[in-house]
């Protein structure tokens, strides 16, 4: 058994200058559903808790001016949900948020959170994977921009520094014509970690050629992965069953999933290429 | 039959004290003193303890005791919940702490101290040596010439053997035009009661009686075995039953409560021990895996003439329930079909996983689940109409019911088949046949087409029978004291619990009809006390409505009598000429003759040689009469992905006299929320290490209220002769025949029969791929 200490310093400078920051013995603390969880399981053993809810700097989702939107790190996942700009704008952001966990979690998890305890199954990755979304990494002396694929580098692993906390994730616009989708495959309609998830953003031209697609595979691999071949293949194809099946079957080809409680890998696998396919005609008509 | 109070859908009586979070739950009792108590728990599926060193988590701080095996009264004890009986094999095989550990999670000692946080560190100052034993899971394994030998002495770990034989199978199967022989299996599963099972606290007092709050089934028969494995004489404890947060089977018996009486009795302090979810998970009994080898000889017209059973019953580590449990489960297989031949043998087999025990329907749903979905399949065959090879073979009223031995009092399987099929739209339904169903769906909804026919529409149907009480395997003594106050209203005294279900509710029903009194007059305990309330067996076996009803109803008949003796006193009449409405004495030959039960009740206490109006009842119920029920499931199927959605349940079922039609409804839905996660989604998950690996919400699948179909709760009332006002049961039944449907539902729509609960999508997905 611990002693844990708890803060709620109330600006980001505070926050980074705890000594439990600077120790590398803290924790910061957002919605706290995965923190608390592996706490009480005893997975980490942490002698600060750094509560974040209450800095300015985390909160709320806003325009940037350039077209994209900045989203806090502490917004909640409801927040995600229930954002007008997110809706309008990054509707598989919203879709993903609404699909995760249940409503006891969404009030609670953060944006975050879901990126920084870097799960595989993280319902907000994908979407934000194909959206080509940028985190804000700061530190008491730095700032510095990552991409996201940059930033997860396997299950509960992450390049987030010793004494980087991150601040807000930026979306950048969207090319004009651009459809996007986050399809979650469970058993239950709700209260899930996704067996498979697939995120899709595409774009095509007036004669339903794709342009450009990002797809995202989620729970398939040690972290929330693109399948860059299935992409590629996929550029300058009309969305026939020929192609559909083919893409599906590459995006098969291009994870990497495991057996446990929940699933096996083969079916997993199996689900890729469903999903993939579902997704995609579903943007079928979104040129 | 009109009633006052009987068949109104009255507002439950816990109602307000439920919904605005007041009823007290064990959880939230608070005493002076008190500690917190924790288990420490075997990380092996198999390890003997060579030794176990507690000085330092007795150093500690705060920590009041820390005991173990050896602390632990030296009388093996069996944990199950049963009044002495004939059908009552209770192999008594597990001390209160082992010292030998037969599961992952088996409990070898225990500390209590100041709070949770000081008793958890101390369990982790407690140092163990284990030799590791070679451990064996699946009870086919276990049954091996070579499997390791779980408790000394039992043979190929076959802790029980129970035969029943009836005419002669072999000579059924030669007279038989088709016979039937397939193998059906099915998973482990948890009650998952909101109130994690396993909440109690124990006061040792300074008397040495043993006090006991905890959230039982069973008040009386709980007493009486953590007597036994405490060593105590059964007066010297006293159980206390506050509001129960849902049984299901897994309350039935001692759980936790012989450690908490352990730690209290060596510290003198209240002790509170309760289970966390993932505790309950493994600490409790979940229902059993069976293997059920099933030959069926049958002739062309549909009749049966042989039918025989093996059952492989996983007990899990202990004992507990299993070696009885094999005898109902018998039972339900034998009695649901006529069969001039039957043969049944139904093994219990020692795992080391944790024991199993009761749970909602008590070994039904497994022989339901399995007979129902090979008799889908002998009806196909023959060209039968899947209801009509039903309605050929179920027993009837007038005819001897096998389970219990005694003439069957109503059945309403009839009409429940009838209504069940408009309900579901059966007539519309395209007989499937060996082919592909290719669009059954004209004139439904359309199919939300994602791929080229991707989904898949069926309708399937099953249909169980099941009991109102336990006689004749078990005693089934159950009382019921009723007292009037001077305002009129009565205290109705009941020990069994209603534990969410609605009992209560019912029962007061049933004691307001029969004294002539409106509902608020009539007080029911919510708490139980054994040393005030008379000796009941307990909720269980779907009889607190047919047999506590039966002992509430008697006992009300006595305060009536007295009721009316005293107002023919006052009145200068006689008690024949009169009669009690809503809470007035009605004279039928004078009108001017009246007086209200108040006065009648005044009167009684505080008049000349004042008494208090009484009656106690304590009896066997007067039968057992058999409920039906025909649940109908229409499914459609992602052919994709196997994911199998539940579109509709019309849920039809033979109640007899439904009480209270409302809780009544209530108890069917909430039935087939856990009949379809059966079919489809729970299962607990072990490693082969033996260790389980789902034991939380998340993994665990219940399914949600999203998940949920529409249900038709179809209330059948074909009234029992015997019981209170025609009253039969529906407790357990909604969920038995439940996997059932869903797996010939699922055969409806894509010709593959699944044999292995749940129904996953991967089964699916991989039967699809064979077929093809």
């Amino acid at each position: 058994m611990f002693q844990l200490a708890y803060y709620e310093p109330q600006t980001l400078k505070e926050a980074l200058q705890m000594d439990g920051v600077k120790k590398g013995t803290g924790k910061f603390l957002a919605g706290g559903t995965d923190l608390l969880v592996q706490i009480k399981r005893r997975k980490i053993e942490p002698q600060e808790l750094i509560n974040l809810k209450a800095i300015p700097e985390l909160k709320g989702v806003q325009e940037t001016g350039d077209g994209g939107i900045r989203i806090g790190a502490a917004v909640t996942v409801k927040g995600i949900m229930e954002s007008s700009l997110i809706l309008a704008g990054y509707p598989a952001m919203a879709q993903a948020a609404k699909e995760l966990g249940t409503p006891q979690v969404r009030n609670r998890a953060t944006i975050g959170g879901n990126i920084v305890n870097a799960s595989p199954a993280a319902d907000l990755v994908g979407p934000l994977l194909v959206y080509d979304a940028i985190l804000l990494l700061t530190s008491e002396s730095v700032q510095r921009r990552v991409k996201i694929e940059d930033f997860l580098l396997g299950p509960s692993q992450t390049a987030l520094g010793k004494e980087e906390v991150l601040e807000a994730i930026e979306l950048p616009a969207l090319p004009a014509g651009t459809g996007a989708v986050y399809l979650k495959h469970g058993l239950r309609k709700t209260h899930e970690i996704a067996l498979v998830g697939v995120s899709i953003a595409l774009r095509s031209d007036g004669q339903g050629v794709i342009e450009d697609c990002r797809i995202a595979l989620t729970a398939v691999a040690p972290k929330v992965i693109r399948a860059r071949e299935a992409e590629d293949a996929l550029k300058g194809c009309h969305l026939d069953d020929e192609t559909l099946s083919r893409v599906a079957h590459i995006a098969e080809a291009n994870c990497l999933p495991i057996s446990d409680v929940r699933a096996s890998a083969d079916y997993r696998r199996q689900m890729v290429g469903v999903l993939t396919k579902r997704g995609l005609l579903s943007l079928g008509g979104s040129n | 039959m009109n009633y006052q109070t009987v068949g109104h859908g009255l507002v439950k009586i816990d109602v307000m004290e439920k919904v605005t979070g007041t009823a007290p739950y064990v959880d939230d009792l608070v005493m002076p003193g008190m500690l917190i108590g924790k288990v420490l728990r075997s990380p092996y599926p198999h390890a003997a303890i060579k030794r176990i060193k507690i000085e330092k988590a007795q150093a500690l701080n705060g920590v009041k005791a820390v005991i173990t095996n050896q602390d632990t009264p030296r009388v093996k004890w069996n944990s199950a919940g049963f009044p002495p009986s004939q059908g009552a094999i209770l192999v008594e095989d597990q001390y209160i702490l082992t010292d030998r550990a037969r599961f992952v999670g088996d409990g070898v000692a225990a500390v209590a101290a100041v709070d949770e946080k000081t008793a958890q560190l101390a369990l982790d100052l407690i140092e163990i040596e284990y030799e590791k034993l070679p451990h064996v899971l699946g009870q086919d394994k276990a049954m091996e010439p070579e499997a390791p030998i779980i408790h000394e002495g039992v043979e190929k770990n076959i802790v029980g053997h129970l035969p029943i034989v009836i005419g002669d199978v072999e000579q059924g199967f030669k007279e038989a035009d088709f016979i039937f022989i397939d193998k059906y299996t099915c998973q482990r599963v948890n009650q998952v009661s909101i109130e994690p099972c396993g909440a109690v606290v124990a006061l040792y007092d300074a008397n040495g009686r043993l006090n006991l709050w905890t959230s039982t089934q069973m008040p009386h028969l709980v007493r009486r075995i953590v007597a036994r494995a405490m060593d105590m004489p059964v007066g010297k404890v006293r159980l206390i039953k506050p509001h129960v947060g849902g049984g299901f089977g897994s309350r039935l018996g001692a759980v936790n409560e012989p450690i908490a009486a352990m730690l209290s009795k060596a510290t003198g302090k209240p002790v509170k021990l309760i289970y966390s979810r993932e505790e309950s998970f493994v600490g409790s009994e979940s229902r059993h895996p069976i293997i059920m080898e099933l030959k069926t000889g049958v002739k062309k017209d549909g009749t049966f003439t042989a039918r025989q059973m093996t059952a492989y019953i996983d007990a899990g580590a202990y004992a507990t329930h299993t070696p009885s449990f094999a005898g109902p489960v018998g039972g339900w297989f034998l009695a649901m079909y006529k069969s001039p031949n039957v043969k049944y043998d139904g093994y219990s087999i020692y795992t080391n996983t944790p024991p199993c025990g009761a749970f909602r329907g008590y070994g039904n749903p497994q022989v339901v689940w399995a007979v129902e979905s090979q008799v889908d399949e002998i009806a196909e065959r023959l060209g039968l109409d899947p209801r009509e090879i039903r309605l050929r073979n179920h027993p009837c009223k007038g005819e001897v019911w096998a389970w219990s031995g005694w003439e069957i009092e109503s059945c309403g399987l009839e009409e429940a088949i009838e209504r069940g099929s408009q309900s579901i739209g059966w007539e519309n339904r395209i007989r499937q046949g060996s082919n592909t169903k290719e669009n059954s769906n004209q004139g439904q909804e359309t199919v939300h087409k994602v791929g080229p026919e991707t989904k898949k529409k069926g309708i399937g149907m099953a249909y169980m029978m099941h009991v109102s009480g336990a006689r004749p395997m078990l005693h089934e003594t159950g009382s019921a004291f009723i007292k009037m106050n001077e305002d009129g209203s009565v205290n109705v005294v009941y020990s069994s619990s209603d534990c969410g279900q609605g009992s209560s509710t019912a029962l007061s029903q049933i004691a307001a009809e029969e004294l002539g009194l409106p509902i608020n007059m009539v007080h029911i305990t919510q708490f139980a006390d054994t040393d005030t309330a008379p000796f009941d067996i307990g909720s269980h076996a779907s009889r607190q409505i047919y047999s506590g009803g039966n002992a509430v109803k008697v006992a009300a008949g006595i305060v009536k009598k007295q009721v009316l003796e005293h107002a023919a006193t006052m009145l200068e009449v006689s008690a024949s000429d009169l009669a009690i409405e809503n809470g007035q004495i009605i004279c039928l030959q004078d009108e001017t003759k009246t007086k209200s039960v108040a006065e009648v009740a005044y009167n009684a206490l505080y008049g000349t040689n004042g008494f208090e109006i009484s009656g106690v009842a304590s009896l066997e119920p007067p039968g057992n009469p058999p409920v039906y029920a025909a649940q109908f499931v229409e499914v459609e199927v992602d052919t994709e992905t196997g994911i199998v959605k539940v579109i509709k349940v019309a849920a039809a079922h033979d109640v007899g006299t439904a009480i209270n039609p409302v809780c009544v409804e209530g108890q069917i839905e909430g039935a087939v929320q856990q009949g379809l996660g059966y079919a489809l989604t729970e299962e607990m998950v072990f490693d082969e290490m033996g260790r389980l690996q789902n034991p939380n919400l998340t993994d665990y699948k219940i399914l949600t209220v999203k998940d949920m179909p529409e249900i038709d709760s179809i209330v059948v009332q074909a009234a029992s002769q015997t019981g209170p006002f025609g009253a039969k049961s529906v407790g357990e039944s909604g969920l038995v025949p439940t996997a059932a449907a869903v797996g010939n539902a699922i055969y409806d729509a894509l010709g593959i029969r699944i044999k292995d609960l749940p129904i996953t999508p991967e089964k699916v997905l991989g039967l699809l791929k064979a077929k093809s």
